[in-house]
């Protein structure tokens, strides 16, 4: 029978009143009571060393523009402002997550554990309609949908080669207003890739093949030449490309697929 | 359809890792404040702080392929690229001449673990969330080292409700922190 979990939090305070010899006895020789009296003695260390000055502030607006525009982000994504913190907020905090049901000594599920994770079909404006985030009172979002005038005209997964386990992509072609066909590639992979990569349409023989530009972003959107003829180069290809100048393609694919049309 | 806060966090994660634009847009809305602050107060300076956090999400963002959910939460290994990051600006060359040339100020900014300022950070932060009278308890425990006993006295409250309170309050911390296991190498 352990020691009373509030006699533990007082002596972590070093409040000695708070346990009797028996309290003592029992926490000297018992590992789980040690140990608890240790982590809260840690954070109560911690919370002595702070004072009230000490506040998490907010970056100025500037700082999001910034990544926006270095990342090549959709201009659609508006300023982000962080969340002020507020007294007793429903919403997770910034910088930490509330347990659902905050049960004493209940322990949280790791956040992304694999068995929890599936496998998401990834946004793009083509596939679903683009969300734009925006930031309520208070730190809560609401979820905006805009319908897309581009028509998505096929799709493919695009699977690892061999020589780049846990690699994967998407790609997406669509048909805009005005008639140009365009690539949205997608590509994931487990390891950097050292130096370039590039995306390819390639005829079902693997004899013909066109390069359709560098990926220099985790998702790209390309416009095709005008007179390519998908349906004749329908695999799709990301290759690693050493960065010499050479224009063939290198042998090196990290991911294929072939889209539906 | 009401979802549960760590489902959610759990799927922003998730469409993050994916490549979702939208998703890095609310992980920097909710760890920016941190991530700039502990920032803040290893450089002393709010360009540098600036510099630092943007540093910090376009690498979150070009190597969330290495991340492993595994082996940290979101929040400790975007702690642990803040850690380079504010170590790579503590010797750049610009900081270096602005030392230089600048009478040292009167509060010298942190040469502490980014982790250490940034769970100092997390704690004040989350006591000053606290309702007013489990603050004021906590506060006088911590600060002026009263007994149980002497706190229940000074706020005219039942010994047991201080207790309950104290216990409660650590937990509440405990908890905030669990995001923030060991430091994780990015």
């Amino acid at each position: 029978m352990h020691t009373n979990p509030e006699v533990l939090a007082l002596l972590a305070l070093g409040d000695q009143s708070a346990a009797s010899q028996d309290d003592r006895d029992h926490i000297g020789g018992c590992e789980v009571c040690s140990a608890e009296v240790a982590e809260l003695a840690h954070l109560a260390g911690v919370g002595r060393s702070t004072n009230a000055q000490m506040r998490i502030e907010t970056p100025s607006p500037e700082v999001w523009r910034r990544i926006a525009t270095e990342l090549g982000l959709e201009e659609s994504a508006p300023a982000v402002t962080p969340s002020q913190p507020t007294r007793n907020d429903a919403h997770p905090t910034p910088a930490t997550i509330e347990p659902a049901a905050a049960a004493p000594g209940a322990a949280p599920t790791p956040i992304g554990s694999a068995h929890n994770r599936r496998r998401r079909h990834i946004l793009t404006s083509a596939v679903a309609a683009v969300l734009a985030l925006i930031v309520g009172v208070g730190g809560g979002i609401a979820w905006e949908r805009r319908t897309p005038p581009e028509t998505v005209v096929a799709q493919a997964d695009l699977s690892a080669l061999p020589d780049w386990p846990g690699a994967r992509g998407q790609a997406t072609l669509e048909r805009d207003s005005a008639g140009n066909q365009v690539l949205v590639v997608t590509v994931q992979t487990a390891r950097p890739v050292a130096g370039l990569q590039e995306v390819w349409l390639i005829d079902p023989s693997v004899k013909g093949m066109q390069s359709i530009g560098l990926l220099t972003q985790p998702t790209q959107r390309f416009q095709l030449p005008a007179g390519l003829n998908v349906t004749k180069f329908p695999i799709v290809d990301v290759s690693a490309e050493p960065p010499n100048g050479v224009p063939a393609h290198s042998g090196d694919s990290i991911v294929r697929g072939t889209l539906d049309l | 359809m009401s979802v549960s806060p760590r489902d959610e966090h759990e799927q922003v994660v998730s469409d993050f890792l994916a490549g979702d634009e939208v998703a890095l847009a609310e992980i920097y809305r909710r760890y920016s404040p941190l991530i700039y602050s502990v920032a803040l107060r290893s450089l002393g300076d709010v360009a540098e702080a600036e510099d630092v956090t943007q540093k910090v999400f376009i690498a979150a963002w070009t190597s969330k392929h290495r991340y492993q959910p595994e082996r940290a939460s979101l929040p400790a290994w975007l702690m642990g690229i803040t850690r380079h990051k504010i170590g790579d600006a503590h010797f750049g060359s610009a900081r270096q001449k602005r030392i230089q040339s600048e009478v040292a100020a009167i509060s010298e900014p942190t040469t502490q673990e980014p982790m250490d300022v940034a769970e100092r950070l997390v704690i004040a932060d989350e006591i000053a969330r606290l309702d007013d009278v489990p603050q004021q308890v906590l506060r006088l425990a911590f600060y002026e080292d009263l007994t149980h006993a002497q706190i229940a006295e000074r706020m005219q409250l039942p010994p047991g409700t201080v207790k309950s309170h104290i216990r409660r309050s650590l937990l509440k911390l405990k908890s905030r922190l669990e995001v923030f296991p060991d430091a994780y190498e990015s």
